[in-house]
């Protein structure tokens, strides 16, 4: 059973405190434990106080900590040590707000204090009643638990909460409210939405260890929020920043709504929510759409919205397609998906799924593609060597159905920025042509409607509109996908006039590897489709001269 | 100036002797005067001493028709005063007469007949000599006053002490002068006598007995040349030759007929005080005496400067000693108040039903926060507050406390103005001032405090505390604020704790001159809080 979010509600604000003197740690624990929060102690004396305090935040992921002025001595007046830690909890953490509290404190002291209002102040002599205030007062601002939000339609959240990531953060969930929390710090109802609207959409990828979802504060207009482990956010952010913001054409450009808010190991960040009326997902879109009206906004976006970043350009502030030499492709993917992204689809796809595919690779004579890449690398295979010149552009990175959004008057915007960067120019044409082959279900793969339709993808010797009769199939479904891909190959070869087809069909390649590996593990029939796809380009590449 | 007595048993040729001196160009005679007894004589050169106008040459005949001889009676003169010229003349010139009257001091041997035109040549000759032999002699004497003085300085910084020092030397220095130091209070605008000072001089006149302090608004000499030196910021000297003549004189000392008035600045020419001189004789002051007044000024200047520094600084390490351990008191029982409050909460939540517990607990807590509170320098920022409101609150919470029966006479009449003040603090200055009074009155047996507070022009708030004791010892006030104070044998610190908290509120303390038969009066001064 999975936590829900009212569940996790319960769970009481971890609050390190940390204090030299042994009798008033007992004293302020008991006294912290009847407010309603879960004091997390740091022992010791001396440096060896401070490294606990310091471990006892991460290890329990507190959100705040109520810190001694004086940790070394007593006796000392000029001992701020207890604010040395409070500022470096603060630098490392922006989540975890630390106060100090004191006995006594000198002007200079008090100077310090005041230019760090980030830093609240208790002083040991305080009523009772106005310490308790206070403390409530700063967790209100980043503890859930102490604000009484109520978070409604929390169900959208289900398949995130039992993700691996989630599952992980056991005992300290509390973190994923508490983002929350920060992002709405005004919010006394949070409800959710799915950003996909049809009811049977299927996503192609699942989302372990990120959820991108439509929240409601209280009666204001719905924003988008992203939550992923904290590393994603703040690249996500970064991202954002550099290619997003002021940076694409058109009115229909998320807005950054205050901060992102960072915990221990879970971030959020959330977005103004674009478009007019009904917004959808493009795969929802592409399913109850006809083809004029996907081609219309596919057009849209690549040629207008993401069109910027395809044209040669020179203004300041511009980062138009470059020819790079001395890279491969290989490089270039590696660099948007991580340098180890071959390593894990070797290491993680199973046995078994290859087993499953043994037979249609036999009855094919089809490569198995790891250990096609795996001999392309080691014999510094044409393709796979860094010698080709190769056009990089600024990508969305993940650029699937879900990602893009849609409205009723045809405004097409994108979502998740967490891979946006340099990389390979054709990546977005080639991630959304694998994602719509990859949404395709039902299908077996030796299923004639679904091979004939990998034959005509690879039948082409150049990137451009698929011939007439390849996109025609009996099978609507793949008729649908087959069309709306000759889409994308046009608007391909549109913004970019010279592709190299290989160059196209090796990506392709990559990307159903990549996606075999992403779903391995909840949908192994989807895996082995991608997989048998990945063996048929590189049978193609292998008989590239051949009829 | 030359002043001559001339001794000859012939009238008539002391007179023509006098006609021919006062006749004679370029010499200045102030006074002349001829006598034919040496009785008289001596008589005359002893009364002239007196007057603090010695004669400066005696003309003698050698040949006196009388007991003593010429010489016999210049060696008496000379006993009286050393420093003049003698000139002998006789009709029966010998070697051995002349040699007899150099040996015994003459400066000069003059045989009759003698020419007028002599006379004047050997006069000059000895005028200028003598005016040479003084300046030397004034020189030496600036010289040594200035060593003494430098001496005095430098071997103690503490003022009463050192004022001692100048005071001593400069009376030995200027013989037949009654001399006193005033210094400078800036808040009081006001002069009043410097410690010690009044160990050398008296106020004779019964009208102005027992006055120490002469504001800077009233006509007096000194208030004029401390008024003038606040404007020039130079250097000040006056000398008034007829005190008759000058409006201003304040008539302290019926003997007195000429005053000499200089400023006493420190190194950034800001004043200090007045050093003024009285003499018993008109025109007592002349050119060499300025000069040297004025040197004494300068070095006195610099030990008032030197000794205020040492107590600034030593007011300042005791302040800082005393605040230093004070925060570390305070942090301590902070820290326990702390722990005794948080069980003492917790006793109260522990226990809800129990409300003999619960209502024991409270007041733990409650005491627990007022013993934090008791603490002078904790740390709570500063609070506009009605003025007159405050200090009823604060004395009558006090005065509940007392077991004494004190009067108290309330004359609030700051009008609801409000002062900016740091609770705490203000609460023990208002303390310190309540309990200083109660002290003071012990043995008296009206006992009374009258606290008033009036608006002052210049935008503050003065609140004044008097009692009806014996009110604080004359050489005590001055260092009042800069010193430990106390009444009993050990102890206060309070006046100047009370001193340092009012400055850190930007206010002031001070105590009120020294009216007979009203006890002490202090007098506190606090900024009016502008309305936001």
């Amino acid at each position: 059973m999975y936590a829900d979010l009212s569940t996790l509600m319960k769970i009481k604000p971890r609050i390190l405190f940390v204090e030299n003197d042994p009798a008033a740690r007992v004293s302020y624990q008991a006294l912290l434990m009847e407010w309603g929060y879960e004091p997390v102690l740091a022992m010791g004396r001396g440096n060896a106080l401070r490294d606990h305090a310091c471990a006892q935040a991460r290890e329990k992921r507190c959100s705040l900590a109520l810190i001694d002025l004086r940790l070394m001595d007593n006796d000392d007046e000029t001992d701020i040590s207890g604010l040395t830690l409070a500022k470096d909890l603060r630098a490392d953490h922006p989540l975890i707000v630390p106060i100090i509290l004191s006995g006594y404190e000198s002007v200079q002291v008090l100077r310090i204090l005041k230019d760090r209002p980030d830093i609240p102040f208790i002083g040991k002599q305080d009523r009772r009643s106005d310490i308790q205030e206070k403390l409530d007062k700063v967790a209100a601002q980043i503890c859930a638990a102490k604000r009484n939000i109520e978070f409604l339609q929390t169900d959208v959240l289900a398949d995130f909460m039992q993700s691996e990531f989630v599952g992980g953060m056991e005992g300290y969930q509390d973190q994923i409210i508490n983002v929350l929390a920060c992002m709405f710090p005004e919010a006394k109802t949070l409800r959710f939405e799915r950003l996909l609207t049809s009811k049977d959409a299927v996503s192609s990828v699942a989302r372990p260890n990120s959820i991108v979802l439509k929240v409601f504060e209280d009666g204001l207009e719905a924003c988008v929020v992203k939550l992923a482990r904290v590393e994603k956010i703040k690249k996500e952010a970064a991202n954002f920043r550099k290619y997003i913001l002021r940076k694409l054409t058109g009115n229909f450009n998320p807005q950054q709504i205050g901060k992102e808010a960072l915990s221990w190991e879970i971030g959020g960040i959330a977005y103004t929510f674009e478009g007019g009326k009904n917004a959808r997902t493009f795969t929802s879109y592409h399913k109850e759409q006809n083809l004029t009206n996907i081609r219309d906004v596919l057009s849209c976006f690549f040629l207008e919205t993401w069109g910027k970043y395809y044209k040669p350009s020179g203004g300041k502030y511009d980062t138009p397609p470059t020819e790079i030499q001395g890279t491969s492709l290989y490089a270039l993917y590696s660099k948007t998906w991580g340098e180890d992204w071959y390593k894990k689809c070797a290491k993680e796809i199973s046995a078994q799924t290859l087993r499953q595919i043994e037979p249609t690779l036999q009855k094919y004579n089809l490569p198995q593609p790891i250990e096609w890449i795996r001999q392309k690398l080691s014999n510094g295979n044409l393709e796979f060597s860094p010698v080709n010149s190769i056009l990089s552009a600024v990508t969305h990175g993940d650029l699937h159905g879900d990602n893009l959004l849609v409205d009723d008057r045809k405004n097409i915007w994108v979502v998740d920025f967490e891979r946006c960067g340099e990389g390979h120019a054709l990546q977005d044409f080639i991630e959304l042509e694998a994602d719509i082959v990859n949404r395709l279900h039902g299908y077996d793969i030796i299923q004639p409607s679904y091979f004939k339709m990998c034959l005509n993808l690879l039948s082409q010797v150049t990137i451009s509109e698929l011939g007439e009769a390849d996109t025609v199939s009996a099978d609507a479904q793949i008729d649908k996908a087959l069309k709306t891909i000759s889409v994308i190959r046009k608007l391909a070869a549109e913004c970019f006039s010279k592709i190299n087809p290989r160059e196209y069909l090796l990506g392709l390649m990559f990307n159903m590897l990549f996606r075999a590996f992403l779903v391995h593990k909840d949908d192994p029939q989807k895996s082995e489709r991608s997989l048998v796809l990945a063996a048929l380009i590189c049978h193609r590449l292998d008989h590239w001269g051949d009829a | 100036m030359n002043y001559i007595l001339i001794i000859d048993d012939n009238e008539r040729f002391a007179i023509t002797l006098k006609q021919d001196i006062c006749e004679f160009e370029d010499y200045e005679t102030g006074r002349v005067e001829i006598t034919c007894s040496p009785r008289e004589a001596i008589s005359l050169a002893r009364r002239a001493v007196e007057a603090q106008q010695p004669f400066n040459v005696f003309l003698l005949d050698q040949n006196l028709d009388a007991d003593m001889d010429g010489i016999q009676t210049m060696r008496e003169l000379l006993d009286i005063y050393p420093e003049a010229d003698t000139i002998i003349f006789t009709g029966y010139d010998t070697t051995e007469d002349g040699l007899r009257a150099y040996e015994a001091g003459a400066s000069r041997y003059l045989p009759k007949p003698f020419e007028p035109k002599e006379l004047e040549f050997v006069l000059k000759e000895l005028a200028r000599s003598r005016k040479v032999r003084v300046n030397e002699a004034r020189q030496q004497r600036q010289f040594r006053v200035a060593t003494e003085i430098a001496e005095a300085v430098g071997a103690n910084l503490e003022l009463e002490f050192t004022m001692t020092a100048i005071l001593q030397t400069l009376m030995d220095v200027f013989d037949k002068t009654r001399l006193c130091v005033l210094l400078y209070y800036e808040e009081e605008n006001a002069l009043r006598f410097a410690p010690a000072t009044l160990r050398y001089y008296q106020i004779d006149n019964p009208q102005f007995m027992g006055q120490d302090t002469f504001p800077l608004g009233g006509r007096t000499i000194v208030c004029r040349v401390a008024n003038k030196t606040l404007f020039t910021q130079g250097m000040e000297i006056e000398n008034i030759g007829n005190v008759v003549d000058d409006d201003a004189y304040l008539d302290l000392n019926p003997g007195t007929k000429s005053e000499c008035c200089v400023s006493l600045l420190n190194t950034s020419h800001e004043l200090l005080g007045i050093l003024a001189l009285e003499r018993s004789r008109v025109n007592g002051f002349e050119e060499g005496d300025l000069a040297l007044i004025r040197m004494a000024a300068r070095h006195i200047g610099l030990a008032i400067e030197r000794a205020r520094q040492s107590e600034m600084l030593e007011t300042k390490s005791f302040v800082s000693a005393q605040t230093s351990w004070a925060v570390n008191i305070a942090h301590e029982i902070n820290s326990e108040v702390g722990k005794i409050a948080n069980w003492a909460y917790l006793i109260q939540r522990g226990a809800p039903e129990n409300s003999a517990i619960t209502e024991y607990a409270k007041n733990i807590e409650e005491s627990a926060y007022q013993l934090s509170a008791a603490n002078p320098w904790t740390s709570k920022p500063p609070k506009s507050v009605d003025v007159d409101e405050v200090i009823f609150k604060y004395i009558e919470k006090l005065r509940s406390q007392k077991g004494e029966e004190i009067e108290l006479e309330y004359q609030l009449g700051a009008g609801g103005k409000r002062v900016v003040i740091k609770p705490v603090q203000f609460q023990f200055v208002v303390k310190q001032m309540v309990n200083n009074a109660i002290q003071a009155m012990r043995k008296t047996e009206k006992k009374k405090i009258i606290v008033s507070t009036r608006v002052l022009e210049s935008n503050f708030i003065e609140i004044r505390f008097q009692d009806f004791g014996d009110g604080i010892e004359m050489h005590n006030r001055a260092l009042l604020f800069r010193k430990p104070y106390t009444t009993k044998e050990k102890g206060g610190y309070g006046l100047l704790l009370a001193h340092q908290m009012l400055e850190e509120m930007l206010g002031r303390i001070s105590l009120e001159p020294y009216q007979p038969g009203e006890g002490a009066a202090f007098l506190i001064r606090l900024p009016i809080d502008a309305p936001a």
